[in-house]
C-alpha cells in the first residue's frame, strides 16, 4: 500500500467534511444524483469512498463494494454507509493493489479520484482489469483545463495544492484512454474543469 | 450556467471580497517607485496567493472548483490592475479596493460567460 498517500488522507479524514461536506456536494449534487443513477444490478466497485459523501446520492437497494485507501476515512463513512438502504461493502485497500479476480465487476464508479492517485494511468488499469469486457466506468472528475487563464493557474496551483490533497491539472479523460478503456461520453459541468466520464473496458 | 440563488450570491460575494482585498492590500505594497512590468508580474503572482485561503474558506460554502477557479483568476487580476495603477501614481486604499471589486466581478461574469460557451460548444463529447 502507498504509504504515503494513505498518510495523507488519514489525516485530512477527520477535517475532510468541513471543507468538502457542504458547498461541494450541494452544488455538485444533481450531477452526481444523475451519474449514480447509472448504477445497475450487477456488480458495482465504487472508488474511492471516502468520507461516504457521495452515498446519499447513490440509488437505492444497490449492492456495492466501496474501497479506500484511508481506513480513518472510513471509519468517517460508516455513519452514511449504516444510512444507506442497500448493501455497501467497504474495505481499506489501494486501487494499484486490489485482490479481485479479473472481470469480477459489471460497474465502476468514481467521484473526485483521480486527481490524487498517485500514478493515475495504472490505477485506471486496475479498473480496467477488474472489470468485465465492456463493463462500465463511471467517472465524476476535476481535471485541469485547456483554456487560458484557468490552465496556468491551476498548473501554479498544483505544487500547492497536492501537499493539501488532489493535484489540478490532471488530464484525466486522457488518462482514461491511455489506460485501455474507450471513451463513451464526456460531459462538461463546470467549464471543462468539471467533468462526468464514462467509459467502457 | 448557474441560476441557484445561493451560488449566485456566493460566486459574486467571493469575487468581490478577493478583489477588494487583494486590491487594498496590492494598494499598501506597490507605489509609484516600481516599474510597471515588474509590479504587473510581482502584484499577479501576490494576488493569486492572497486569494487561495479565501477561496479555500468560501469554497467549503459555495463549492470547490467554481469557487478557486474564478477567486484565483480574480485575485491574478485584481492583483494586476491595482498593482500597474499604483506604479503610475498613488491610489488610494478605497479606491483600490473598489478597482478590484469591480475586477472580481468583472471575471465572475466573464468565467459564467465562459463556462457558457464551453458547455455549448461540447455540452455532451462523445468519440
Amino acid at each position: 500500500m502507498d504509504a504515503v498517500t494513505k498518510a495523507k488522507w488519514d489525516k485530512v479524514a477527520p477535517n475532510f467534511d468541513v471543507m468538502s461536506g457542504y458547498g461541494p456536494e450541494k452544488r455538485w449534487a444533481p450531477y452526481k444524483r444523475e451519474l449514480f443513477s447509472k448504477m445497475g444490478d450487477g456488480r458495482i466497485l465504487f472508488l474511492a469512498v471516502g468520507t461516504g459523501l457521495d452515498i446519499p446520492f447513490f440509488p437505492p437497494r444497490k449492492s456495492v463494494v466501496g474501497i479506500d485507501i484511508s481506513d480513518k476515512m472510513l471509519e468517517v463513512a460508516k455513519p452514511r454507509i449504516d444510512a444507506y438502504d442497500g448493501e455497501i461493502e467497504t474495505h481499506p485497500m489501494d486501487v494499484h493493489e486490489m485482490p479481485f479476480g479479473d472481470g469480477s465487476f459489471d460497474q465502476v464508479f468514481t467521484s473526485c479520484t483521480f486527481c490524487s492517485v498517485p500514478t493515475p494511468v495504472q490505477g485506471l488499469a486496475q479498473l480496467r482489469r477488474v472489470l468485465r469486457p465492456g463493463g462500465d466506468l463511471y467517472m465524476f472528475e476535476h481535471t485541469g483545463s485547456r483554456y487560458y487563464p484557468f490552465r496556468l493557474m491551476m498548473n501554479l496551483m498544483t505544487p500547492l495544492t497536492s501537499r493539501l490533497g488532489p493535484e489540478m491539472n490532471r488530464d484525466t479523460v486522457h488518462n482514461v484512454g491511455a489506460a485501455g478503456f474507450e471513451l463513451r461520453e464526456v460531459q462538461h459541468v463546470y467549464l471543462d474543469v468539471v467533468k462526468t466520464i464514462h467509459a467502457t473496458a | 450556467m448557474e441560476t441557484r440563488p445561493y451560488f449566485v450570491f456566493g460566486d459574486l460575494l467571493a469575487n468581490a471580497t478577493a478583489g477588494a482585498l487583494v486590491g487594498a492590500i496590492s494598494a499598501l505594497i506597490f507605489g509609484p517607485s516600481w516599474n510597471m512590468l515588474v509590479a504587473m508580474f510581482v502584484g499577479m503572482a501576490i494576488g493569486m496567493v492572497l486569494s487561495l485561503p479565501l477561496a479555500l474558506g468560501l469554497g467549503a460554502l459555495f463549492g470547490a472548483m467554481e469557487v478557486m477557479v474564478p477567486v484565483m483568476t480574480t485575485g491574478m487580476v485584481a492583483g494586476m490592475v491595482v498593482s500597474m495603477r499604483a506604479s503610475m501614481g498613488d491610489v488610494g486604499l478605497g479606491r483600490a479596493a473598489e478597482i478590484g471589486m469591480m475586477s472580481g466581478v468583472g471575471v465572475m461574469i466573464a468565467t459564467y460567460l465562459a463556462n457558457a460557451v464551453i458547455k455549448r460548444r461540447a455540452p455532451k463529447w462523445t468519440q
